[in-house]
C-alpha cells in the first residue's frame, strides 16, 4: 500500500496530468495531417502508469491492496478506453469497457466506486451509439439510470469522484462534499442527456422530450448554465409542445423568459449585444407561435363542441388541450417516482421558478368568446411589434415577412370569433393591406417564394370577404344596393386578380405555365384555379352576355381542374375534395348556362 | 423526388493518385462504370461492396468515367449547365464537398494551366458576351470572393478584414442575404477575373498537410453577378439578373459545428458529449412540427447557410461535386462522401445533431424553405 502510494504521488500522478492536457487540451491543436498526435500520446503515459501500478500487486490474493489496484486501474482504464473512442479506435475502446464493468462490478456500489461505474456505462452508451445500436446503447444508460437512483436513496449523495483516482484533491472537507454531491448529479444529468439524444434517434418523440425537460431542470437546478443558451433550448423544447401539451408549452415559455431577463445585457462588443437582441426576439416569436396555436386550438375544440364530434384523428389540435387536462388528472402511482422519467408525469415537469408574472400573460386553456380571443390577439401583436425591432425589413427581411404572415394569421385567427360580419371584413382588409405592403417591396426575383406565399394568401383573403359580403346580403335582402352589389364584384374580381397573378408567378419564362407542375406547386395551383373557378360565378351582373361570359370562365377554370388530374392522376389525391366539385361543376355550369339562354332568349 | 424547391444536380468525381497515396501503396478501391460508383470496403474486399447504382432518377447525374476526368470534360458536364442557366436569368450555385485533398479546390480552381470550372465558367462567360451583336444588349459582370473561416466572413479581395469580420444582412430590394462591405469589383473580361482570383486565393487562410498542400479549412465563396440590359425600342431598359455562386467547402473529414469542435463528425449517430449542443437535440424534436409553420425554431444558422439562400430566392439551380480520393487508405472518408452525395437527393425529414458542414447546410436550407413553400 504504502509503496503504491508513493508511487502516485512521486511520479503517478503527475504523469497522469501530463496525460490529461495532452489529450484534452494540446490535441486541439494537433496538425491537420497527424490528428491524433497528442492523444497517441497521452495514451502511452496512461498506459505505463497502469503497467506499473498492476506490478505493484503483491500476489494474487483479493486483500485491500488488490482491490485499490484494481480499481486504480479501472479508473486510468476508463481514460484509456475514451482516448481510443476518440481515434476511432472502437472495439479496443469497447474491450476495455467491457473489462472495468467486470473487474468492479462487485464494487459498484461502493462509495469510491459507484462515479467510477456510472462513467463506464455513460461511455459504453456513446460507444455503442456511435456504432448506430441505440438500442445496445439505451441498455447501459438504463442501468446507470437504475446505479445512480439506487445509491442515492441507499447509500448518500456524495461519493468519490472518479477523478480523484487519479489525481490529488486539495479540498477542505464540506467542499469536497458539494464536489462530490454536484459532480454525481452531473454524471447522472449526462446519463439522462444521453437518454434524449439516444430516444431521438429512436424516433420516440415523448420520451425523448421528457429527458430533454429533466436536462433543463437539472441544470437550473445545478445553477450551471448559460442563461442565454438555457432561455433558448426552454423555448425551443415549447415549440414541440406547442402540438402536444399546451400546458407544458406555456410553461417552458413562462421559464424562458424568466431565465433570460438574468442575462446581462451589458456587453459592449457588439457581436454579443447582437446576440442578446436576437435572442430576446427569438424567444418572443416563439411566445407568438404559441398565441396563434391557442386561437387555432380554440376554434376547433368550439368546431368540435359544436358539432358535437369525438376528438377525432382529423382535427388534432385541441387534442394539446385534452391531454395537458389527462396529464393534470392523472393520478398514476408511479408519477410518484421521481427517477422514472420515461413515464414522469406534467406535475413534476415544473421548473422549480416563479412564474406567474409570465404565466399571466396568456391563458394555457381553449377560448371561447370574443373578448378572450381578444386578449390574446392583443398580447400577439405586442409580441409581433417587440420582434420586429429586431428583425427589421431592412435587415432581416425573411423573418420579416414571417412576422406579417403571423400578424395576418392572427386576424384571421379573431375573425373567427367575430360575430359581425363588417368587423369580420375589416380584420380582413386589415390583413390585406399588411400582406399587400410587403409584398409590393420586396425584390420579386429574389423572394419569389415568399411573394407567392404572400399573393396566395391576398387571394383567399379578398375571396373570404366577398363570400362575407354575399352571405350578409342574403341574409338581409334589404341590405341588397348597388353599392353592395359592387363591392361583392370589387371583392371577387379582386380575389381572381391575384389568384391569377399567383398561377403566372409559376410559368417559365420560356416555355410558359408547366404542363406538369412540381409536386410543392399542385395543390396551391389547383386550389387557386379551383377558387377563381368559384369567384367567377359568384359575380353579380345583371346582363345576360355578361352572366354567360362570366360562367363561361368558371367553367374554363373547373374544367382546368378536372383535365389536369386526369392527365396527371398522381397528384389527384392532393385535391379530392376540390377535384370532385368540380367535376359536378363541369356538368352543371353549362346546364345552368343553357337555362339562362333559354330564359332570356 | 426532391423535397426542395431547387433543384441539386449532384456529380462524383475521383481523382488520380496523390504521391502521399502512392508512398504508402494505396490501392484503387473504386471504379466507375456506366453510371455507377462502386467502392470497395478494403478490409473485406472481396465480400462487402458498398455499390451505388443509378436509379431512374439517376442518383448521380453525371459521373466522370474510369479514365480519369479533364478539367474541360468536368466543365463541360456541369459548368456549362451552369453558364447556360445565367443566362436565362436563373440563380446558381455550384459546390464542391469532400475529404481534404480529394480534388475540391482542384475541380473548382484548379492548379497551374489545368484551370477549374470557376475560371472556365468565367471565361466562357466573356467568350458569350462578346459574340452578342445585339446592340440593344448590354452585360455587366461583376466578382467577389470571400471567405467564411470560424463563422466569420472576409474579403479576399480586400487589404484589411473589421475584426469579427463583415457582417451579413438581408435587405427587401438588393435581394437575399448579402455581405455588408464586400468588394463586388466590376470586371471586363476574363483576364481580370483570372488577376482576382489569384489575388483572392493567395489571401486564403491555409493550413498546409500532408495530403495537399494547398489545402484550407476554410469556405470560399466566389459569386459573380451577371447583369444583362437589355433596351427595347422605346428606350426603357429591362434588366434580367442572375447570381452565380461557386462555393469550396472546408474539408469534410475536420469540419467544425457550432458547439462542438475537433469531434469527428459522422452521420448523426455519435452522441454528442457536450451539453452545449443540447440545443440541437431539442431542435431536433421540434423540427417535424415544422411542416405546418405551427412553430418557430430559433435555429443556429450558419454564415454559410445565409449566403447561399441567394440560390434559393427564386428559380434556381444547384450543382453538387462530390470529391473522392479512389486510395484505400481514405475509405471511411470516401464512403461517408459517397453517402452523403447519394443522399443529397433523397433528403428524408430527420434532423441530425451531430453534423458535417453540407448535413448542417442541407437542414438550414430545409427549414428555411418550408417556411415559404408552404401554402395554405
Amino acid at each position: 500500500m504504502v509503496e503504491l502510494e508513493l508511487y502516485l504521488r512521486e511520479d503517478g500522478y503527475k504523469i497522469l496530468s501530463k496525460a490529461k492536457i495532452l489529450n484534452d487540451e494540446d490535441s486541439k491543436n494537433d496538425p491537420d495531417d497527424d490528428p491524433y498526435k497528442s492523444k497517441y500520446a497521452a495514451r502511452e503515459l496512461y498506459q505505463i502508469v497502469k503497467n506499473k501500478v498492476e506490478n505493484l500487486r503483491i500476489n494474487d490474493c483479493e486483500d485491500e491492496l488488490a482491490v485499490k489496484i484494481r480499481k486504480l486501474s479501472t479508473a486510468i482504464s476508463l481514460k484509456l478506453a475514451i482516448n481510443y473512442e476518440e481515434t476511432e479506435e472502437l472495439s479496443t475502446s469497447e474491450e476495455l469497457l467491457n473489462k472495468c464493468l467486470e473487474d468492479v462490478e462487485k464494487y459498484k456500489m461502493q462509495h469510491d466506486c459507484v462515479n467510477l461505474y456510472q462513467a463506464v456505462l455513460n461511455q459504453l452508451a456513446i460507444l455503442w451509439s456511435h456504432r448506430r445500436s441505440s438500442e445496445k446503447a439505451l441498455k447501459y444508460l438504463e442501468l446507470a439510470e437504475t446505479i445512480f437512483k439506487t445509491f442515492k436513496q441507499e447509500e448518500g449523495d456524495s461519493p468519490m469522484m472518479c477523478s480523484e483516482w487519479l489525481e490529488t484533491i486539495e479540498y477542505d472537507e464540506e467542499k469536497l462534499l458539494r464536489e462530490r454531491a454536484a459532480n454525481f448529479e452531473n454524471t447522472y444529468t449526462l446519463t439522462l442527456y444521453y437518454c434524449a439524444q439516444v430516444f431521438t434517434q429512436l424516433d420516440e418523440k415523448s420520451k425523448a422530450a421528457r429527458y430533454c425537460h429533466v436536462t433543463l431542470q437539472r441544470q437550473l437546478n445545478s445553477m450551471k448554465y448559460d442563461p442565454i443558451d438555457w432561455a433558448l433550448n426552454a423555448a425551443t423544447l415549447s415549440q414541440y409542445y406547442i402540438t402536444e401539451n399546451i400546458v407544458l408549452a406555456r410553461h417552458c415559455l413562462a421559464a424562458a423568459s424568466y431565465v433570460f431577463s438574468e442575462a446581462h445585457n451589458d456587453s459592449d462588443i457588439g457581436n454579443d449585444k447582437d446576440l442578446y437582441d436576437q435572442r430576446k426576439a427569438d424567444i418572443t416569436r416563439c411566445w407568438i407561435k404559441y398565441g396563434l396555436q391557442i386561437l387555432d386550438a380554440s376554434k376547433d375544440y368550439l368546431t368540435e363542441e359544436l358539432a358535437d364530434l369525438d376528438v377525432c384523428s382529423e382535427a388534432p389540435e385541441s387534442k394539446i388541450f385534452s391531454r395537458a387536462k389527462e396529464e393534470d388528472d392523472s393520478n398514476d402511482p408511479n408519477s410518484s417516482d421521481d427517477y422514472d422519467i420515461q413515464n414522469i408525469s406534467q406535475k413534476h415537469l415544473r421548473f422549480d421558478l416563479e412564474l406567474t408574472v409570465h404565466e399571466e400573460k396568456i391563458t394555457d386553456k381553449p377560448v371561447l368568446v370574443f373578448d378572450d380571443a381578444r386578449k390574446v390577439f392583443l398580447q400577439i401583436q405586442e409580441w409581433i411589434q417587440s420582434a420586429k425591432e429586431y428583425y427589421t425589413m431592412n435587415g432581416h427581411c425573411s423573418d420579416y415577412i414571417q412576422l406579417v404572415q403571423d400578424h395576418s394569421s392572427a386576424f384571421k385567427h379573431l375573425a373567427f370569433f367575430e360575430l359581425d360580419m363588417d368587423r369580420q371584413c375589416k380584420m380582413h382588409k386589415k390583413r390585406i393591406d399588411m400582406l399587400l405592403e410587403i409584398a409590393n417591396v420586396i425584390n420579386p426575383q429574389h423572394y419569389l417564394l415568399a411573394k407567392r406565399q404572400l399573393i396566395f394568401e391576398v387571394a383567399e383573403t379578398y375571396s373570404s370577404m366577398a363570400d362575407l359580403k354575399l352571405a350578409k346580403l342574403e341574409s338581409e335582402p334589404r341590405s341588397r344596393t348597388p353599392h353592395a352589389v359592387n363591392k361583392i364584384n370589387q371583392l371577387a374580381t379582386h380575389g381572381i386578380e391575384q389568384f391569377q397573378a399567383y398561377l403566372d408567378s409559376l410559368k417559365d419564362p420560356k416555355t410558359g405555365f408547366p404542363s406538369k407542375l412540381s409536386e410543392n406547386d399542385v395543390r396551391p395551383a389547383l386550389v387557386a384555379k379551383f377558387c377563381m373557378g368559384r369567384l367567377y360565378s359568384k359575380l353579380i351582373f345583371p346582363g345576360v352576355e355578361e352572366k354567360l361570359s362570366n360562367f363561361l370562365k368558371s367553367l374554363e377554370h373547373y374544367k382546368f381542374v378536372v383535365d389536369y388530374c386526369k392527365q396527371h392522376p398522381e397528384d389527384q389525391d392532393k385535391v379530392t375534395h376540390e377535384y370532385d366539385i368540380c367535376v359536378e361543376m363541369v356538368e352543371l355550369l353549362p346546364l345552368k348556362m343553357e337555362r339562362i339562354r333559354q330564359l332570356n332568349s | 423526388m426532391f423535397i426542395f424547391i431547387f433543384r441539386v444536380k449532384v456529380a462524383v468525381r475521383v481523382r488520380p493518385f496523390n504521391s502521399r497515396e502512392k508512398d504508402r501503396r494505396a490501392k484503387c478501391i473504386i471504379k466507375m462504370q456506366d453510371k455507377m460508383t462502386m467502392i470497395a470496403n478494403p478490409d473485406a474486399p472481396s465480400k462487402s461492396h458498398d455499390g451505388f447504382k443509378e436509379n431512374n432518377d439517376g442518383t448521380f447525374d453525371a459521373v466522370s468515367g474510369s479514365k480519369f476526368a479533364s478539367q474541360r470534360t468536368v466543365y463541360n458536364d456541369l459548368g456549362k449547365g451552369v453558364l447556360n442557366n445565367a443566362f436565362e436569368g436563373y440563380n446558381c450555385s455550384l459546390f464542391a464537398y469532400g475529404q481534404t485533398g480529394s480534388g475540391k479546390s482542384y475541380s473548382m480552381v484548379g492548379y497551374g494551366p489545368n484551370k477549374g470550372i470557376v475560371p472556365i465558367i468565367c471565361d466562357e462567360l466573356f467568350k458569350e458576351i462578346a459574340s452578342n451583336t445585339k446592340d440593344n444588349k448590354r452585360f455587366e459582370v461583376t466578382f467577389s470572393m470571400l471567405e467564411i473561416y470560424n463563422e466569420q466572413v472576409r474579403d479576399l479581395l480586400a487589404k484589411d478584414n473589421p475584426k469579427g469580420g463583415l457582417t451579413v444582412r438581408q435587405n427587401a430590394k438588393l435581394g437575399m442575404f448579402y455581405v455588408e462591405g464586400l468588394k463586388n469589383t466590376p470586371v471586363g473580361s476574363y483576364q481580370e477575373i483570372e488577376k482576382r482570383m489569384e489575388q483572392g486565393t493567395a489571401a486564403r487562410t491555409v493550413a498546409s498537410t500532408n495530403m495537399n498542400a494547398t489545402s484550407s479549412r476554410a469556405h470560399t465563396v466566389v459569386t459573380i453577378t451577371f447583369d444583362q440590359i437589355i433596351k427595347d425600342s422605346i428606350g426603357s431598359e429591362t434588366k434580367k439578373s442572375s447570381t452565380i455562386n461557386l462555393v469550396d467547402l472546408a474539408g469534410s473529414e475536420r469540419a467544425d459545428s457550432t458547439g462542438a469542435t475537433g469531434d469527428r463528425l459522422k452521420e448523426g449517430a455519435n452522441i454528442n458529449r457536450s451539453l452545449s449542443a443540447l440545443g440541437n437535440v431539442i431542435s431536433a424534436l421540434a423540427d417535424v412540427s415544422m411542416g405546418k409553420k405551427k412553430v418557430y425554431i430559433p435555429y443556429r444558422e450558419s454564415v454559410l447557410t445565409k449566403l447561399l439562400q441567394n440560390a434559393l430566392g427564386g428559380n434556381s439551380k444547384t450543382v453538387m461535386i462530390a470529391a473522392l480520393s479512389p486510395a484505400d487508405i481514405n475509405y471511411d472518408e470516401t464512403l461517408s462522401t459517397l453517402r452523403y452525395a447519394d443522399r443529397a437527393k433523397k433528403i428524408k425529414n430527420q434532423a441530425v445533431v451531430n453534423e458535417n458542414p453540407l448535413d448542417k447546410l442541407i437542414r438550414e436550407l430545409k427549414v428555411y424553405n418550408r417556411c415559404f413553400s408552404y401554402i395554405g
